[in-house]
Formats: structure tokens, C-alpha cells, sequence
């Protein structure tokens, strides 16, 4: 009987101290940055606690409105201030504003310290009261303004880039276009220099010698003999006196240049010169060696001959 | 090919063209001017390809080919189409004799060296086939027996350009049949006094004939031995592709004028019809001068104009001209 009293007696006795252990909880003051703000002013509200360095500190979020007429503009951020042994400092903070004058108590918050999973002390921030205030009007000297307008900031370098690096880059498609455009109407090379070509003579008489260099005829190569030659007297008929030699016949040409009156023995000898071609090409002709060795030359004089005329022509009209 | 011997060649095709000359002239005896006229059936007739005759009545296409057959002393017919002409009427039919008792076969006019189609586009289409097939095969079947029709077999049809009502128009796959497409123009001046001079001094001069049908066959044996170059051949393909992918000769503007082009016959027409050009100017060879001379001829019944081209006035022609003088000359 009398241990049974004095295990009740010592269960009482602990509950009692467990009560007074709790309702011992430490109480932290909280803190404003201000605590009479004008309407709308912006007020930080936090507080600072001392955490031990295995706890792990939870705080409920705050409503918005954190009562009604305060508006919380962003939740609790914490800081680490310093360590202290095992200890930490944290600073938490939270923005709140109020766009009605008045008083307003803000309420109590609770920080719960955990060791794991394990809830191991709580601490309790106090409620603050916070004074909104509006701003005195004197009515003596009140005077109305107009509403203002949207400030005007001045232009960054940093937002000019782009429509800079765009204008530039439009500027130099445009460039592109006009020098292709230019090249392609003067028959030159799209980029790069431009091309500076041959007069016609020395481009044929550099062809002809090409031709003879390679020994053509020499080596039964005849109907390419043959058509290289003329083919390199058609381009130089074709930039001298301008006419399309290459879609025209034999006697087309012939009869073309007859009528702008080209004539001379070395004209006879070139359309002779034709004539062999035509049947070497056409009509598997075997011409004699002195008809093969015949045809630059008569091509070259070909070419000296009218080239001649034509700077005769020049010096007659210049 | 190569082996070839262009000089026997030469010298054996001055030989054998030596009636074109004469030929010529027993025409022109009978035929003012026409020069064209009578070239194209010369080559028609060497190639051994029909003619297509394009022209206004009395342009003298009946009398043309009426005298060439009266020179090469062979058989001469002529058929009007018109509407109401029957396939039996052109080929023959199956005659019963009540006194054999038996069917007997009688051959139509289609049976002859020389044959004039008058207005082929008069007679509806299954008489065309008739006559068309009947070139194309040459034969002609009569009930159960099929006979050949004779050497050489020249068949020139004509097309009235004007009144084109109650017409069949020859269809494409038809037109592409005929070698040559020859339009007949009008004489000129001097030539039209002296037509009217020849009529009203008591008629033409009958021409002799100077050639056998033999002849003519003989002819075109050599004909097709006249040497064409490998560039040659080339440029004739470069023209009839021309036809059909004008962009690829740096003629894109032809493009959208043509709804199609020449056939791989119209390659073969192009050939033949230059050797034979060849020929009768007396050469052994082909040279691009040939293929230009029957271009025209060859390629103008070949080519489709799209409507925009039908709306523009372009004509085949103008197409051909512009293909010619946009594709390399070897």
C-alpha cells in the first residue's frame, strides 16, 4: 500500500515538473526596421534566435493578410549571422506592408527546433503592434497636380546593341545585292576582285598556241584538232564583231560576216580553213598534213589581220 | 560506221542523185516556183516518209504530186475525204459476184505509188485510222488476206487552214505519223504572171517520166547509207530534248508555251529527213545545214502549244526558230 502512494506521489511530481517545463518555453521579442510607417511603406518584421548546431529550426508560413488591413509582401528569409561554440544565430525576416492607417497587432509566431524527426523545443516570437500612418494633408496650403507621367528612363547601350548589330547586318545584305547585282550586269565574278579578262586576240591567240602545244593532229586526234580551232574562232568572231557564233552554222557565219564586210586573203583562207573543218567533223575527211599545219596559222593571221583593222577603225574614229 | 569509205561514199552518192536534178527540172516544168514544195517531196519521198500538206486551195499541191508520180512512171490516186467516206472506200472491201457465186476482193485507192489524201480532216476519225494505219504498216488487210501495198508508197494528205467547221482534226498520236509538215504558201509575184501565162498559153508541158519505181527504191538504200557524224546526231537530239525540256538550253520562257514536245520518232524523222536533204544537194554527209533545212518540217506538227502560247500568237514555228538559235551548231 504504501509503495503504491509513493509511485503515485512520484508520477504526479513529474507530470507537475513537465508542465512547469513547458509552460517555461522561451520568448523571443520580435523586431521591426520601423514600427510607425507611412501607407504603404514597406516594414521588415522578423526576430533574431539562437539555434543550436544540431537543430533544425521550422516556422509556419505566414498568411496573407497577415491580419486584416497588413499585406505580406514576401515571406521569412533567414540569415546566418555567426556561430557561437555550438551555436548559431539566425536572423529571419519577413516584408509587410499596410495601406490603411490604423494600429495593428501583429500575432505571435511559433519556431519548432527539430533533432532529426524529433520535435525538441519550441520558441516563441511575441506579438508586435505596427502604427500605419497616412500622410498630413495641410489644408491651408493644399494645392491640386496633375497626375504625373511614366518616367522616361534614358536609353541603355545595352538595349541600343541589338538594333545597332541589326542596322549593320541590313547594311551589309544591302551592299551584297547592289555588288552582285553590279558584277552579274558587267559579267564579273559575284565576290572577290574583279575579273580583268583578255582582249579577244590574246585570249585566241593564247588558245591557238594551247591547241598547238598539244599536238592533236600529230597523234590521230584530228576531229578534235579541228574543232578546238574553230571553236576558239568562233568565241573571238563572237567577242570581236558580237554575233552568236556558236548556235550558227558554218555558212550562217560566212554569210554573217560577209555582211559586215570582212574580206581580205585571210578571210578566203579562213572560210577555206571552215570548209576542211566542216569535213574533217562531219564527214570523217582525212586532211593532208599541210591542211593540218595550215590551220593555226591561218587562224592566227586570222586574228592579227582583223585585230589590226580594228585598232586601225579605233585611230580613224578617235 | 567507221568503216566506212566517206569518199566511195561521195563519189557513189553523186552517182545515184544524179535524177534529182533532172527530176527537178521535168517538175518545174510543170510546177512555177513551189521550190520548197517540191524539195519536201523530194525528201519525203527518199526518206520514204508521208507528207502532211498545209495550204489554201490552188497552191498547185495536187498538181505537185500528180506530176511527181507522172516522172516516176507510177500509179497515181487521189482521194476527197469527206464526211460521209467509209474505211472500205479508202482500203477496199469484199464484193459478191452473183455470177462466180463468190466473194471477190477489190482493192481501194489506197493501192497506188502516189497517193493525194485530199482534206484528210473532212472524214471522221475511224477512216483517218484507216488510212493512217494503213501508212504506217503498209499493208492492208481485206477480209481474211493482207496484201503490201506497193513501192514506193507516198501518201501527201492536206489540211485546208481555213474553214474549220464540221472538221475532225487529226489527233496528235496521228499528226506524229507523218514525216513532214510542209506549209504551202502563196507564189510569188513573178511567179504567179508566169502561172497565169503557162494556163492561158494552152496548158502546162507534160512531164516525162525519167525514174522507175525501182529507181526510187534504190535511192533510198543509199540514202540511208549517207554518213551522219556522232555530232550530228547529237545536235538532232539536243533539238528534239529542246522541245521537251526547253529550260535545260537556257530557253525557260519556251516553258510554259509548250504542252509537249517531239517524240523519239521526230528523232528519227530529223535524221532521215536530213540524210535525205543531204542527198539530194548531192553529199555523202550529213552537215548541220541539213537538220536546220527540215527542222521545221519535221518538228512544226510535233510540238503542242499550251493555251497561253495559242494566246499569244506563237506559233510552232516561232518556237522552232528560237530553239534553233539557242542550241550549239556542232
Amino acid at each position: 500500500m504504501i509503495r503504491y502512494i509513493r509511485n503515485t506521489v512520484l508520477a504526479a511530481l513529474l507530470s507537475l515538473v513537465s508542465i512547469i517545463g513547458a509552460s517555461g518555453q522561451e520568448v523571443l521579442s520580435s523586431t521591426f526596421s520601423r514600427d510607425t510607417i507611412l501607407i504603404g511603406d514597406q516594414v521588415e518584421w522578423g526576430a533574431r534566435v539562437n539555434v543550436p548546431a544540431d537543430v533544425t529550426i521550422w516556422v509556419d508560413s505566414l498568411l496573407n493578410p497577415v491580419v486584416p488591413g497588413v499585406e505580406l509582401i514576401k515571406e521569412y528569409t533567414f540569415d546566418t549571422l555567426k556561430k557561437r561554440k555550438n551555436h548559431y544565430d539566425i536572423d529571419m525576416k519577413a516584408i509587410v506592408t499596410s495601406f490603411d492607417s490604423g494600429s495593428y497587432y501583429l500575432p505571435r509566431q511559433v519556431i519548432y527546433f527539430y533533432k532529426g524527426e524529433e520535435l525538441v523545443d519550441t520558441v516563441v516570437i511575441e506579438g508586435r503592434n505596427l502604427e500605419v500612418t497616412t500622410i498630413p494633408i495641410d489644408t491651408a496650403t493644399y494645392q491640386m497636380y496633375d497626375i504625373k507621367g511614366p518616367y522616361t528612363y534614358p536609353v541603355t547601350f545595352k538595349e541600343v546593341i541589338p538594333w545597332a548589330g541589326l542596322g549593320i547586318l541590313l547594311l551589309v545584305i544591302a551592299y551584297i545585292i547592289y555588288k552582285a547585282i553590279r558584277n552579274r550586269r558587267e559579267n564579273r565574278a559575284l565576290f572577290g576582285k574583279p575579273v580583268v579578262s583578255d582582249p579577244p586576240h590574246i585570249t585566241a591567240l593564247r588558245s591557238l598556241e594551247e591547241i598547238r602545244g598539244k599536238k592533236l593532229w600529230q597523234n590521230n586526234k584530228e576531229k578534235e584538232y579541228y574543232t578546238e580551232i574553230t571553236d576558239t574562232i568562233r568565241e573571238y568572231l563572237d567577242s570581236r564583231y558580237g554575233i552568236s557564233t556558236f548556235e550558227k552554222t558554218t555558212a550562217e557565219i560566212v554569210k554573217e560576216l560577209e555582211g559586215m564586210d570582212v574580206s581580205g586573203s585571210e578571210w578566203e583562207e579562213l572560210k577555206e580553213m571552215f570548209n576542211v573543218s566542216d569535213l574533217v567533223k562531219f564527214a570523217k575527211y582525212k586532211a593532208s598534213e599541210g591542211e593540218n599545219e595550215r590551220a593555226i596559222p591561218v587562224a592566227v593571221r586570222f586574228v592579227n589581220a582583223t585585230y589590226v583593222t580594228k585598232l586601225e577603225e579605233e585611230e580613224n574614229h578617235g | 560506221m567507221d568503216t566506212v569509205n566517206i569518199k566511195e561514199l561521195n563519189e557513189r552518192i553523186q552517182l545515184e542523185s544524179s535524177f534529182v536534178d533532172l527530176l527537178t527540172m521535168e517538175m518545174n516544168k510543170v510546177i512555177v516556183g513551189q521550190k520548197h514544195l517540191v524539195e519536201n517531196l523530194l525528201i519525203g519521198l527518199l526518206a520514204n516518209g508521208h507528207i502532211l500538206l498545209e495550204g489554201m486551195p490552188g497552191l498547185a499541191k495536187t498538181l505537185a504530186i500528180n506530176t511527181l508520180a507522172s516522172c516516176v512512171n507510177a500509179k497515181f490516186n487521189r482521194i476527197q475525204f469527206t464526211p460521209d467516206l467509209l474505211p472500205a472506200d479508202v482500203l477496199g472491201t469484199m464484193i459478191y459476184s452473183q455470177k462466180t457465186e463468190q466473194f471477190q476482193i477489190k482493192k481501194g485507192p489506197i493501192f497506188a505509188n502516189f497517193i493525194l489524201a485530199d482534206e484528210i480532216n473532212r472524214s471522221p476519225a475511224k477512216v483517218q485510222s484507216a488510212l493512217l494505219e494503213a501508212m504506217q504498216e503498209r499493208q492492208v488487210t481485206i477480209g481474211d488476206e493482207t496484201f503490201k501495198l506497193p513501192e514506193p508508197f507516198l501518201v501527201l494528205a492536206t489540211q485546208n487552214p481555213i474553214e474549220q467547221e464540221g472538221t475532225y482534226p487529226l489527233p496528235e498520236a496521228q499528226v506524229d505519223r507523218f514525216m513532214l509538215k510542209v506549209v504551202v504558201t502563196y507564189p510569188k509575184k513573178e511567179e504567179e504572171k508566169l502561172i497565169i501565162r503557162m494556163n492561158n498559153g494552152g496548158g502546162y508541158q507534160k512531164p516525162q517520166p525519167i525514174l522507175k519505181p525501182e529507181d526510187i527504191a534504190r535511192a533510198r538504200e543509199v540514202v540511208k547509207e549517207v554518213y551522219m557524224d556522232e555530232k550530228i546526231e547529237r545536235y538532232i537530239v539536243d533539238i528534239v530534248y529542246a522541245t521537251r525540256t526547253p529550260e535545260e538550253y537556257g530557253l525557260g520562257k519556251l516553258k510554259d508555251l509548250i504542252a509537249y514536245g517531239g517524240s523519239p520518232r521526230a528523232s528519227i524523222s530529223l535524221a532521215m529527213a536530213a540524210k535525205a536533204y543531204a542527198f539530194i544537194k548531192r553529199r555523202g554527209y550529213v552537215i548541220p545545214e541539213d537538220v536546220r533545212a527540215v527542222c521545221y518540217e519535221v518538228l512544226r506538227h510535233r510540238i503542242g502549244l499550251t493555251y497561253e502560247a495559242e494566246a499569244e500568237n506563237i506559233t510552232t514555228e516561232n518556237i522552232i526558230s528560237e530553239i534553233i538559235n539557242a542550241v550549239d551548231v556542232p
